[in-house]
């Protein structure tokens, strides 16, 4: 008989693993399941799309299920899954529908998070999917929104806030550490929201940003703050932080700890059944620390692992990269790995006209770097950093102007 | 299958290469009219230094398979053709994921005459114009010492194995002390000689 693979959501991991699958297997019937009635989209692409109109965010194309996968689209909101039972290897969908599979993928990704009074209220806008954000540029398009709150200064914080700016509506943004904390140490973070505020956007901070409660009755019409202020817009976005898609596992016996818990091969306590991108909870690369890692690269690369563990091939993930390039800021900035850190690193720091450039080391090995205005070597620093290769040896001459493949090359035996 | 092969030890840096990628890119391609274009076109290989005086090494895109930029592209703008891996600026954000991933550095972000709004992401793209024409890449054609090959990667092992296979043939069968695994070349002995000059011009600089 053929066998039945079910893949639960059509975001980059769900599509990969359905992609990477039929370069190997012509014939297993596979079925995609997504809430969302749209074709598989790129979210890291939606602002373009909303800038611009051009389908950058259909990064696969429309048709990408029908002309390349030979599978079965199940998607719109009806088509939401409700119920996982591995002992009968079915799933349920919202309108009862009952599908039984062989194997099943998990990759429903993320959602909007925060713990904050009155969040389940409805009026409060969010940009984590194209159904979350088309709500948005519903009210953008009929000129409803002329401000905006946005609540919460990470990636996506950012990218709604610029987007809406360029579309023309009074932003206000809601800092209440700094921006993309993690992520960003201190100076960077200094240096983006200057940006940000040369940008035309309102940048509130400390005890004016720290959101208590969202108010209104029924719908969110503002908030409080802890300073005690009450704020208000016509649009109020939440961009608090996200969190897995994994309330439809409950009572399952899917083991679920910050994401579903997986093996080195993306296996799930079940081992029929696989999870992969923002939904799985993996080990770092370079830490061997569990981590659930939200972010466009993981997700296609424990794809392409599920996809080969699906077909039998047994191979390894190396682990989740922490690294991420913020866009349509203006200049180009990527920040990878652990940037702030306390204990025994140490940094080669590099600032010049408009760029700074830092690398953080630790034992003589690259442990995460900022490189704001000057991208350089940016895949290189990562390689080194990824292979955890002792650099010590020419650690000052990281961020000279000559520094590079030629020379990691052309000294081959001496530091490599 | 015919690739680009860089064989790093014949390099001398000259950069010709970098020149003819330049001219073989430009809307012309003319050197002498390709400096006035605008956006005025630049090298996609990369000769860079290494740790001696003499020591450089032409950096350019490895086409990987699979191919870490290929996968990042989150609007699908690089893709494969005939196991090429290109670009399609006009699906480009610029948003600077594929450079972050490369672990050569051989992307780079600049104007492109088709898109206006943004810089997008150029890198080589195996001259597959001039291969369709039968043509071999702007990089091979011009390169003088043999650094840059276009050849099949499996005949060129197998002769360097060859060529080594006989030189300890000939040590053993002749009881020559010849040194097998520094061939001694043109270019070696011109780096050797050129080391002793920077070696003392920095002696005499101290
Ligand atoms: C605005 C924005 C910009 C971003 N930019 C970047 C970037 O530049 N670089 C980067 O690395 N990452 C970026 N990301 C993050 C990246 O998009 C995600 O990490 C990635 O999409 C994760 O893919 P996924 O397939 O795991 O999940 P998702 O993309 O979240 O897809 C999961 C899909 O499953 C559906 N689903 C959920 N629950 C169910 C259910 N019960 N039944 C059926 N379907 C369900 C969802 O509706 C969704 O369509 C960005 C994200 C956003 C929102």
């Amino acid at each position: 008989m053929m066998k039945r693979i079910v893949i639960l959501g059509a975001g980059p991991a769900g599509i990969t693993v359905a992609e990477t699958l039929r370069k190997f297997d012509k014939t297993s019937e596979v079925i995609i399941i997504s809430d969302e009635p749209y074709p598989p989209y790129s979210p890291p692409a939606m602002t373009e799309y909303f800038l611009t109109g051009k389908a950058f965010h259909l990064w696969k194309g429309s048709n990408f299920i029908d002309n390349y996968l030979n599978a079965k689209y199940l998607s719109g909101k009806s088509k939401r899954v409700v119920e996982v039972d591995p002992e009968s290897c079915r799933v349920v969908l919202l309108d009862g529908e009952e599908i039984y599979f062989d194997n099943l993928v998990l990759a429903t990704g993320s959602r909007l998070s925060a713990s904050i009074k009155g969040m389940e209220k409805e009026g409060l806008y969010n940009f984590k999917s194209l159904s979350a954000a088309e709500e948005i540029m519903e009210k953008v398009r009929e000129r409803e929104a002329k401000s905006a709150l946005v609540i919460g200064a990470g990636f996506i914080g950012i990218e709604i806030a610029v987007l809406l700016k360029e579309l023309g509506v009074k932003v206000t943004q809601l800092v209440r550490s700094r921006y993309m904390r993690g992520m960003l140490d201190e100076e960077a973070a200094g240096v983006l929201m200057h940006i940000m505020e040369n940008k035309g956007i309102d940048v509130l901070k400390g005890s004016d940003a720290d959101t208590v409660e969202f108010m209104g009755d029924p719908d969110v019409r503002s908030v409080r703050v802890r300073s005690g202020k009450i704020l208000t817009a016509d649009l109020m976005i939440a961009a608090t932080g996200i969190r897995p898609n994994v309330e439809f596992l409950s009572g399952s016996g899917i083991k679920v700890n910050d994401g579903v818990v997986v093996d080195e091969f993306m296996r799930t306590n079940y081992s029929q059944i696989y999870a992969c991108g923002d939904i799985a909870e993996t080990i770092n690369r370079i830490t061997r620390q569990r981590v659930v890692y939200p972010s466009f690269y993981n997700a296609v690369n424990q794809g392409v692992i599920t996809a080969y563990n699906l077909l039998g091939m047994n191979i390894r993930y190396e682990g989740a990269d922490r690294i991420n390039s913020i866009k349509h800021i203006g200049i180009p900035l990527i920040t990878a790995g652990d940037v702030d850190s306390k204990d025994g690193s140490s940094v080669v720091y590099k600032k010049g006209k408009g760029f700074i450039k830092k690398i953080f080391l630790k034992n003589g090995r690259i442990v995460g770097f900022i490189l704001l205005n000057d991208i350089t070597n940016a895949g290189i620093f990562k390689r080194l950093m990824d292979r955890q290769v002792d650099v010590s040896s020419y650690r000052d001459r990281l961020l000279d102007e000559n520094f590079g493949e030629g020379l990691l090359y052309r000294s081959i035996l001496k530091i490599m | 299958m015919k690739s680009v092969i860089i064989i790093p030890d014949r390099c001398i840096g000259c950069k010709q290469c970098e020149i003819a990628c330049s001219v073989e890119h430009s809307k012309s391609k003319n050197i002498y009219s390709s400096v006035f274009e605008t956006p005025k076109s630049a090298p996609r290989i990369f000769v860079l230094p290494g740790d001696h005086s003499c020591f450089s090494f032409p950096n350019k895109c490895r086409h990987c398979d699979p191919a870490p930029c290929l996968m990042i592209c989150p609007t699908g703008a690089i893709y494969k053709d005939s196991s090429i891996i290109l670009v399609d600026p006009t699906r480009c954000i610029g948003c600077r994921m594929c450079a972050m991933v490369c672990p050569f550095y051989v992307i780079r972000y600049r104007e492109s005459p088709d898109i206006v709004e943004r810089y997008v992401a150029t890198k080589c793209d195996g001259c597959i114009d001039r291969i369709k024409k039968g043509n071999i890449p702007a990089c091979v054609e011009t390169c003088k010492t043999g650094a840059i090959l276009f050849d099949d990667l499996n005949k060129i092992l197998k002769e360097k194995g060859l060529n080594f296979a006989k030189k300890v043939f000939l040590v053993q069968k002749e009881g020559k002390k010849i040194d097998v695994l520094q061939e001694k070349n043109c270019y070696n002995m011109l780096q050797e000689l050129k080391e002793k000059l920077y070696r003392t011009m920095v002696v005499e600089d101290e």
